[in-house]
């Protein structure tokens, strides 16, 4: 029996974010950078566009995104941008993050999209590279719509690419169905985060 | 003393593993952590619960709930978006009747709501129209408090609907609150019931845990308690909005459709009545089919054993509302916004 309160049903993630990424493998095999797209929920892109609509009233799109775009950096510098990259399951130091990009497409979803730069390239000849990215307060919920949403840019023909799906137990789902709306439950959203692992050890004797 | 006596853990034993047994995931108020720690994470024990835990049956199941209802929050946000684009009357319906079988799904899950009424059910007499009335009136109630919340946060005090959603919260533990009390009024009930027993009870040779009572007080025709526990059960699971509610009409009111918002959220409240409805049958025919056991076992047993389990029952969702309140008031609002 489990031993938890119970509380609100549906109250885990309120917002979701479809993520999509380009593992940027240079010729002699390191990674340097991750490049993420995040795509917001036609509800929550909404929800931004009030905000900034109010705060810059009459300014032009362009200008309101931008304001979003620097917050939203902003608050997540001191989080690695909510990744968490590991090489041959020893985590690895994130630099920061570049070429930060917003756009929105078709009046309806919004499109944050920046690259994030590893502390010191990871050679994919030690060992596979993993990565997780997740909103740690599991507010929102943050996935990789299929394989396909990872692309391996570079010489990575032998690599090969496999989403680990979450396999939060029982405590962790009822934990998420007590988060209230406000609130938050730091260190639940990892549970329900998808490990993605690049492994191109095959390819290590092409050199 | 009374050779009754013995039945008694029994009749109490049962009732809570029905009770445990009619909330899904076995989210039971009688842990006993019900009071303790607020939910932060402590990750120790979280692992070695998961250790221990792994994923069981009532796991899979709330896990198939939760990632069934995840689906359904995403389609009623696409729903949302279609709506939008294409202002229809298709689009309109389509988006009540997602909203509808999520009602019936999000009532499907752990909730305190259901706690409440099937606590309350299970250890408190009440006719099966009562019970199946007292679940469409908070879920109906959830609807309407959901609806006033957005309209008088986001319309009225002009608040950006973000920083409404965050209010929600405050609702919340109102909502809580209120569960404590009900808990703390249905004790004093019982407890009051079974004080008059004692002082009655002097006649006859059985002390005070099970008195016969000869003459029919009005109350007992009603059940346990008349009208208020009814009234103050409502209350305390619909002062609750639901989320998805809240959401939607958010998103309505971006977009100008507050008609199809208040329909999809009473679509809502509907498909949560009827989860919700099928859960007090349960408890109310449990409740029955306890006290047929019983009347076996002696004529006018019950009446005495019936306040204990009143009793019991109250003091379960005092808990239950305290721990939730503790809990709610502990968390904090993340850090960041993204």
């Amino acid at each position: 029996m489990l031993l938890l309160l119970p509380a609100t049903a549906l109250s885990h993630p309120h917002a979701w974010i479809d993520l999509h990424v380009d593992v940027d493998i240079d010729d002699s095999q390191n990674v340097h950078t991750l490049t993420q797209t995040w795509v917001f929920d036609p509800v929550y892109t909404m929800l931004l566009l009030e905000e900034y609509e109010r705060a810059l009233p009459g300014a032009d799109q362009t200008r309101q995104l931008e304001a979003l775009r620097d917050r939203m950096m902003e608050s997540m510098a001191d989080y690695d941008h909510m990744t968490e990259v590991r090489l041959d399951q020893q985590p690895l130091e994130i630099a920061g993050a570049e070429e930060t990009r917003i756009k929105i497409k078709d009046d309806e979803a919004l499109k944050l999209r920046f690259t994030l730069k590893l502390d010191e390239p990871a050679p994919l000849t030690e060992g596979s590279l993993s990565y997780r990215i997740f909103d740690p307060t599991y507010y929102i919920e943050m996935l990789h719509p299929g394989e396909e949403a990872v692309r391996l840019k570079g010489t990575a023909e032998d690599c090969r690419v496999q989403i680990i799906e979450p396999r939060p137990n029982a405590a962790h789902l009822a934990q998420a169905a007590a988060v209230d709306l406000g609130g938050s439950a730091d260190g639940l959203g990892r549970h329900f985060a998808q490990w993605v692992e690049i492994d191109c050890s095959r390819s290590g004797e092409d050199d | 003393m009374s050779h009754h006596r013995p039945l008694m853990p029994l009749v109490a034993g049962l009732l809570l593993a029905l009770l445990v047994l009619a909330t899904p995931a076995g989210a039971s108020p009688l842990g006993p952590d019900a009071l303790g720690e607020p939910e932060g994470p402590t990750e120790q024990e979280q692992e070695k619960e998961a250790a221990e835990e792994s994923i069981g049956a009532a796991g899979t199941a709330v896990g198939w709930l939760l990632s069934t209802q995840r689906d359904l929050h995403r389609a009623l946000t696409t729903g949302v978006r279609e709506l939008r684009n294409d202002n229809s009357l298709a689009n309109g319906a389509w988006l009540v009747l997602i909203s509808f079988v999520y009602g019936v799904f999000h009532a499907a899950g752990p909730g305190h709501g259901k706690a409440v009424i099937s606590t309350y059910l299970l250890t408190h007499r009440t006719a099966l129209r009562r019970g199946i009335l007292l679940s469409f009136a908070s879920s109906l109630l959830q609807a309407i408090t959901a609806i006033l919340l957005v309209f008088g946060l986001v319309v009225v005090a002009g608040l950006l609907s973000r920083d409404a959603m965050q209010q929600v919260a405050t609702v919340e533990l109102v909502s809580f609150g209120l569960v404590a009390a009900l808990g703390a009024l249905l004790c004093l009930r019982a407890g009051r019931t079974l004080l008059r027993r004692c002082s009655q009870g002097h006649a006859h040779h059985h002390g005070c845990s099970c008195g016969h009572s000869h003459h029919v007080d009005p109350e007992a025709v009603q059940g346990h308690g008349g009208r208020w526990p009814v009234v103050a059960t409502i209350l305390s699971v619909g002062a609750r909005p639901c989320t998805g509610a809240v959401l939607i009409l958010v998103a309505a009111n971006l977009m100008g459709l507050w008609t199809a918002g208040i329909l999809a959220v009473l679509a809502m409240a509907l498909g949560t009545a009827l989860t919700v409805s099928a859960l007090a049958v349960l408890a109310v025919r449990a409740r029955g089919w306890a006290s047929a056991l019983l009347n076996r076992g002696g004529g006018g047993l019950l009446a005495g054993a019936g306040d204990w389990v009143a009793l019991a029952g109250g003091l379960i969702i005092l808990l239950l509302g305290t721990a939730l309140f503790v809990a709610a008031l502990g968390t904090t609002p993340a850090i960041y916004r993204l």
